[in-house]
């Protein structure tokens, strides 16, 4: 494999299409909560992602990223869990723009109904109905 | 304090003038070597106590004393330079080897202030303890290939796999 991009597309198939891992899943296996957070967590949540993070720890991206994945109808876009990369997701009807920058998405759609910022980690989801 | 004379060659001279003192002692009282002495009707100095601190020359009400640098020669020699002779001096006299702080004060060249430090972008930077928080944890014993996960009808999502008890981890932070 040459490339970053190249690396997320692989862990993304194998961890939504063979694994059958729900994107946010798939998102929380690629850049997990700090441990401190996970032994924070309490029951069925702590238990999950435990095991989340024990058995994909090699899916872990190290290092500053935001990422954008999408399939036929999703669409699913996350940053690295401290945010060192920037992430904007806005709504304009039925629509949902990513990027790494307002902008970018007011210079496609200069009429948006909401503009948002993700926390760290916190992925972005769109389905298709 | 007061080295034997002609341990070393004193490296200041320290001068009062007998025209310009008033005897005010301010400068007997102040030197911390005790390179001050009344003498009768006049200030004395010893100079091969002196460091050159100035600390005489700032009480001086009448701007008496001079300190001059005074070096004297060696006979010339490419290996028993003035600095090793004098680190050798020193290291006799004290018996230890001479330590001093704020760094090194001979001629070496300062690579460090010529390195350019470019701070740019790289992909995939070392982890950072100043920008990332730092983990390390370790767990003993096999893990799963995979997880089998089931997504209850409330949304939730239910963990079927059976991990090994997570209470022998042993956090390392």
């Amino acid at each position: 494999m040459f490339t970053d991009t190249e690396v997320v597309a692989y862990l993304v198939d194998l961890l939504v299409r063979r694994h059958g891992l729900p994107a946010e899943l798939a998102v929380t296996a690629l850049a997990p909560p700090f441990w401190d957070e996970i032994d924070a967590m309490e029951g069925d949540r702590h238990l999950l992602h435990h095991a989340l993070r024990l058995t994909y720890a090699s899916a872990m991206m190290n290092g500053p990223f935001a990422i954008a994945v999408a399939d036929q109808d999703s669409m699913v876009a996350f940053t690295d869990r401290s945010k060192l990369r920037p992430l904007v997701g806005a709504e304009a009807g039925d629509r949902l723009y990513v990027s790494s920058e307002e902008a970018a998405i007011r210079a496609m759609e200069p009429a948006l109904d909401r503009v948002f910022m993700p926390r760290a980690g916190e992925p972005i989801v769109g389905r298709c109905r | 304090m007061s080295p034997s004379v002609g341990s070393l060659p004193p490296k200041f001279r320290v001068t009062v003038d007998p025209e310009q003192c008033m005897l005010c002692g301010r400068c007997v009282e102040n030197c911390a070597y005790g390179a001050f002495r009344v003498d009768g009707d006049r200030i004395r100095a010893n100079s091969r106590v002196c460091t050159a601190c100035h600390r005489c020359v700032a009480f001086c009400p009448r701007e008496a004393i001079e300190i001059e640098e005074r070096p004297l020669d060696y006979r010339s020699h490419p290996v028993w330079t003035r600095g090793v002779r004098e680190a050798i001096y020193n290291q006799a006299r004290t018996g230890k080897i001479v330590l001093a702080g704020m760094g090194n004060a001979l001629d070496y060249p300062m690579i460090f202030d010529r390195l350019v430090l470019d701070a740019c972008q790289v992909t995939n930077p070392s982890i950072d303890p100043l920008r990332e928080p730092m983990e390390l944890r370790t767990y003993l014993g096999k893990r799963p290939q995979q997880l089998d996960l089931r997504t209850r009808e409330d949304g939730e999502v239910e963990l079927l796999t059976e991990l090994a008890r997570t209470s022998a981890s042993i956090p390392l932070s």
